[in-house]
C-alpha cells in the first residue's frame, strides 16, 4: 500500500535490495530528471519563440549572447534569479507567495504521465489521459489564486479571464477527447499509441501497418480531423497562448495575473505556462499523430535519422548570411545525423540495432518521434502567436460555447455511429430480412 | 514493520493530518477566500488518501470533479458576490459554542452509522476441511484495495497472509506448509497469422511456484506468501505433524486469488463457503474487478 507511482515503478532498478528505497531513489532520479529538462526546455523555448518572432517580422532578434544570441536564454535565468522578489503591501502574502509553486505542480504533475517511448512511462496509469485532465485543473486554482492575492485589479482581472476562459475550453477539449477514446477504448496513454499501428481510415485493412494513415488524426476521415482541430483550439485557450491570450493582453491588463510577480516567482508562471504547452502538445501527439510511432514504417529509422540530421545542417547552413559560421553547423547537424543512423541502424524490419542492446534503439527512435511531433505543435503555437490579432472576451466565448462545443458534440455523435457500424449494419439487415431483433 | 509498511504509515498519516489541518483552516479562517482555497488542501489531500489505497480512478475522478469543477465554482461564487471587496468579512458572525455542538451531533450521528451499518472489517470467510480427524479452518487475507488497510497480520504488496485455525488438534501439529502455484493458461493460436506456429511443439514451462512455512501455534497460525507473481493462483496447505503430513487442498480447484500489479484479491474463497451466495464477493469488488481486467489489445 504505498502511493500509486510507486506501486507502478516497475522499471525501478536495484540499487541496495530494499524495493521501496529503490523505487524511491529512482523516482528522485526521474524527477530530478523531469524538471531539470523542463527548466532547459522553457529557457530554449523563450530564445526560440523571440528567434522565429524575430524572423517572421523580418528582424533579428536576440543576438549578442552567444553564437546567434542562442545564450540569451541563460542569462534570462540568471537575470531572473538575482532579481528582487518584491511582494507588495497590499497583498496576501501566503497565498501570493504559494501559487507559483501550485501552478508549477499542476503542469509538472501532468509529464509523469506522458508516454516518452513504447511502453515506458514515468508512472504508467491505466487512467492516464483521466489522471492527466484532472490534475491539470490545479493550474485553474493556482492561477486564480495569485490573481486574488495580488491585490491588484489587473492581476485580479487576469485570474479570472484565465479561469473563466480554461474552464470553458475544458468542455469541447473533454468532449473530443471522448470521442477518440469512443475509437481506442481504453485510458492508458501507451496502449492509445499503441493502437495507433495498425489500420487503415474507416476501419479498412485492420492487419496493415499503415503508418501515417492509422493514426488517430486519419482514423474517421474528416471527423478525426475535426476532433485535431477542435483540441487544438482548445489546447491554445487553455495554455493562454495566442490568440486566446486575453488574460495577458498587454495592452489592457498588465501582465495579467502575475502583473505583482517578480524574480524567481514570475518564472514559475513562466515555466508552467511552457511546460503546459508541452502537455498539451504532447496530449495531442497521443491521440491524434500516432505518438511514438515513424510516420512510414517501411523506411528504416537509420534513414530517417541521416535525412533528420542533413537537414537540420542545412537549416544551420542557412543561417551563415547572418554572420554565424554556417559550414560548422552543417557539419554539427549532420554529424548528429549519422552518429544517430549509425546507433540506429541494424537489420530492417524489427528495427533491432546493431551497436545498441535490443528494445533501447527503438525507445530512443521512439522517443526522438515522440518529441519530434511535440515540437512541430510547439512551433505551431509559436507560428500562430506571430501570426493572428487577439480574441475580444466576447468573441472567445462565443466560439467555445456556441461554435467548438456544439461541433464537437455532433463530431462525438458521428464517431460514436461510425465505431458501431458493425451493429448498426447487423440491425439494419435484420430489420430489411423482416426478423426481429 | 517492514520498510514499506513504516512508509505507508508516514505517508498516510501525513496525508490526514494535511487533509484534517485544511479543514480546521476552511471553518476557522478569518478570510472566506483563504477557507475557499484551504479547501484544495483538504480535496488533494482526500485524493491522494484514495491514491494510497490503489483507488486511483477514484483519486483522478475527485481531482478532476471536486477540485477541477467544484472548488472552481466555489471560488468564482466567493469572488463574484457582492461586498466581499473588504478582506476581513468572514463566517465568524455564526456562533461558535452553537455551531461546535452542531457539529459535534452530526460528527455523532456519523459515527453511529458507521458503526451500526457499515461493514469495515471484511473477515474473510473461513473454509472448514477435515484433515487427518482434525477440524480445520484456513482463510485467505490479502491487501485487495477494498478496504485499504492491511489485515491478518500484514498482507501487503502483492502478499497472501493464509491464516490456518485448529482448535482442538487431535495430533500434535508441528508447523503448516503452504504451497502455492501460478495458473499458467495455454496461449490459443492466432488464426489470422501466416505462419502459424504449433503450440504444442514448444516445452512446457514449470508454472512459479512459492512455498511458505510457519510454526504451529495455538488459535491461529498465519502464513505469508510472498514475491507473488502476475497472475492467477492456487494453493494447498499442509499441516505437518508428527505422524505425517495431512494436506488441506482448495475446495474448488480454481484459482484462489489474482495479482494484478501489486493487488491481490480472492476468487475462490466465497464460492467455497456454502453459505454465501456467490454474488457477494463479485458486489464488493466489482470496481476493482473492472480495472483488474487484461488491458484490451491493439485493434488489428
Amino acid at each position: 500500500m504505498t502511493p500509486i507511482a510507486l506501486a507502478d515503478a516497475s522499471w525501478a532498478i536495484q540499487i541496495t535490495g530494499n524495493a521501496v528505497f529503490d523505487a524511491f531513489v529512482c523516482i528522485f532520479a526521474v524527477c530530478f530528471l523531469l524538471i531539470n529538462f523542463i527548466a532547459v526546455y522553457a529557457g530554449v523555448s523563450t530564445y526560440a519563440e523571440r528567434k522565429i518572432a524575430g524572423h517572421m517580422q523580418a528582424r533579428v532578434g536576440p543576438y549578442r549572447i552567444g553564437p546567434h544570441g542562442f545564450l540569451v536564454w541563460i542569462a534570462d535565468a540568471l537575470k531572473l534569479m538575482i532579481k528582487e522578489d518584491i511582494v507588495a503591501t497590499q497583498t496576501d502574502k501566503l497565498l501570493f507567495k504559494l501559487s507559483p509553486y501550485v501552478v508549477f505542480a499542476g503542469s509538472f504533475a501532468c509529464w509523469v504521465a506522458l508516454p516518452y517511448m513504447p511502453g515506458w512511462s514515468p508512472a504508467n496509469f491505466n487512467i492516464g489521459i483521466l489522471y492527466l485532465l484532472a490534475v491539470s485543473s490545479a493550474v485553474v486554482i493556482g492561477i486564480l489564486m495569485a490573481g486574488w492575492s495580488s491585490g491588484s485589479k489587473w492581476a485580479l482581472f487576469g485570474a479570472m479571464r484565465s479561469a473563466a476562459q480554461i474552464v470553458s475550453y475544458e468542455v469541447p477539449i473533454g468532449i473530443t477527447l471522448l470521442g477518440m477514446l469512443l475509437i481506442y477504448g481504453t485510458l492508458d496513454m501507451q496502449e492509445i499509441s499503441a493502437a495507433q499501428e495498425f489500420g487503415l481510415p474507416f476501419g479498412l485493412m485492420a492487419d496493415k501497418q499503415g503508418g501515417l494513415w492509422s493514426w488517430g488524426l486519419n482514423r474517421y476521415g474528416p471527423f478525426t480531423l475535426i476532433a485535431f482541430l477542435i483540441y487544438y483550439i482548445g489546447a491554445l485557450a487553455e495554455t493562454n497562448r495566442t490568440p486566446f491570450d486575453i488574460p495577458e493582453a498587454e495592452s489592457e491588463l498588465v501582465a495579467g495575473y502575475h502583473t505583482e510577480y517578480s524574480g524567481m516567482r514570475f518564472s514559475f508562471f513562466f515555466l508552467a505556462e511552457y511546460a503546459n504547452m508541452f502537455v498539451v502538445s504532447a496530449i495531442a501527439t497521443t491521440f491524434f499523430l500516432g505518438g511514438w510511432l515513424p510516420p512510414f514504417p517501411d523506411v528504416h529509422a537509420a534513414i530517417y535519422a541521416l535525412v533528420g540530421g542533413v537537414a537540420l545542417g542545412g537549416m544551420a547552413y542557412g543561417y551563415k548570411k547572418s554572420g554565424f559560421d554556417g559550414t560548422v553547423g552543417f557539419i554539427a547537424g549532420s554529424g548528429l545525423g549519422v552518429l544517430l543512423a549509425v546507433l540506429l541502424g541494424g537489420k530492417g524490419e524489427p528495427h533491432d540495432a546493431f551497436l545498441l542492446p535490443p528494445g533501447i534503439g527503438r525507445a530512443i527512435e521512439g522517443m526522438i518521434w515522440f518529441s519530434s511531433k511535440c515540437f512541430a505543435l510547439i512551433f505551431l503555437m509559436i507560428w500562430l502567436r506571430w501570426t493572428l490579432p487577439r480574441y475580444r472576451v466576447d468573441q472567445l466565448m462565443d466560439l467555445c460555447w456556441k461554435k467548438l462545443t456544439p461541433l464537437a458534440f455532433m463530431n462525438l455523435l458521428v464517431i460514436g455511429v461510425l465505431e458501431t457500424r458493425h451493429e448498426w449494419m447487423k440491425l439494419i439487415i435484420d430489420r430489411v430480412k423482416g426478423g426481429t431483433p | 514493520m517492514g520498510a514499506s509498511e513504516i512508509l505507508q504509515n508516514v505517508v498516510f498519516y501525513a496525508l490526514a493530518i494535511a487533509a484534517i489541518a485544511g479543514a480546521v483552516a476552511v471553518a476557522t479562517s478569518r478570510n472566506i477566500v483563504r477557507s475557499a482555497f484551504a479547501l484544495l488542501a483538504v480535496l488533494f489531500s482526500a485524493a491522494a488518501l484514495y491514491a494510497v489505497m490503489k483507488a486511483d480512478f477514484i483519486a483522478a475522478a475527485q481531482v478532476l470533479i471536486y477540485v477541477g469543477g467544484i472548488l472552481v465554482l466555489i471560488i468564482f461564487a466567493v469572488m463574484l458576490t457582492h461586498r466581499i471587496t473588504d478582506v476581513k468579512l468572514s463566517n465568524d458572525s455564526t456562533p461558535g459554542p452553537a455551531a461546535f455542538c452542531a457539529c459535534l451531533c452530526l460528527l455523532f450521528s456519523l459515527i453511529v452509522v458507521i458503526l451500526f451499518t457499515a461493514k469495515w472489517e471484511r473477515k474473510p470467510l473461513e473454509t472448514r476441511s477435515i484433515a487427518g480427524g482434525t477440524e480445520v479452518f484456513t482463510s485467505q487475507y490479502q491487501a485487495d484495495g477494498a478496504t485499504g488497510l492491511p489485515r491478518g497480520g500484514g498482507a501487503f504488496e502483492g502478499n497472501v497472509v493464509i491464516a490456518v485455525r485448529a482448535d482442538h488438534p487431535t495430533k500434535s501439529i508441528e508447523a503448516v506448509q503452504v504451497r502455492a502455484e501460478k495458473i499458467v493458461k495455454e496461449e490459443k493460436p492466432r488464426e489470422s497469422d501466416g505462419d502459424k506456429e504449433k503450440v504444442a511443439d514448444k516445452p512446457k514451462v514449470k508454472p512459479p511456484e512459492v512455498t511458505a512455512k510457519a510454526v504451529f501455534q495455538q488459535g491461529t497460525t498465519l502464513v505469508r506468501l510472498e514475491n507473488l507473481e502476475e497472475g492467477e493462483w492456487r494453493w494447498t496447505a499442509t499441516l505437518r505433524a508428527s505422524d505425517g503430513d495431512f494436506e488441506i487442498a482448495s475446495p474448488t480447484g480454481k484459482a484462489d486469488f489474482v495479482v494484478y500489479r501489486g493487488i491481490t484479491e480472492p476468487v475462490a474463497m466465497a464460492l467455497a463457503d456454502p453459505t454465501s451466495s456467490p454474488s457477494r464477493w463479485s458486489r464488493c469488488c466489482c470496481w476493482r474487478r473492472w480495472s483488474a481486467r487484461p488491458s484490451s489489445p491493439a485493434r488489428r
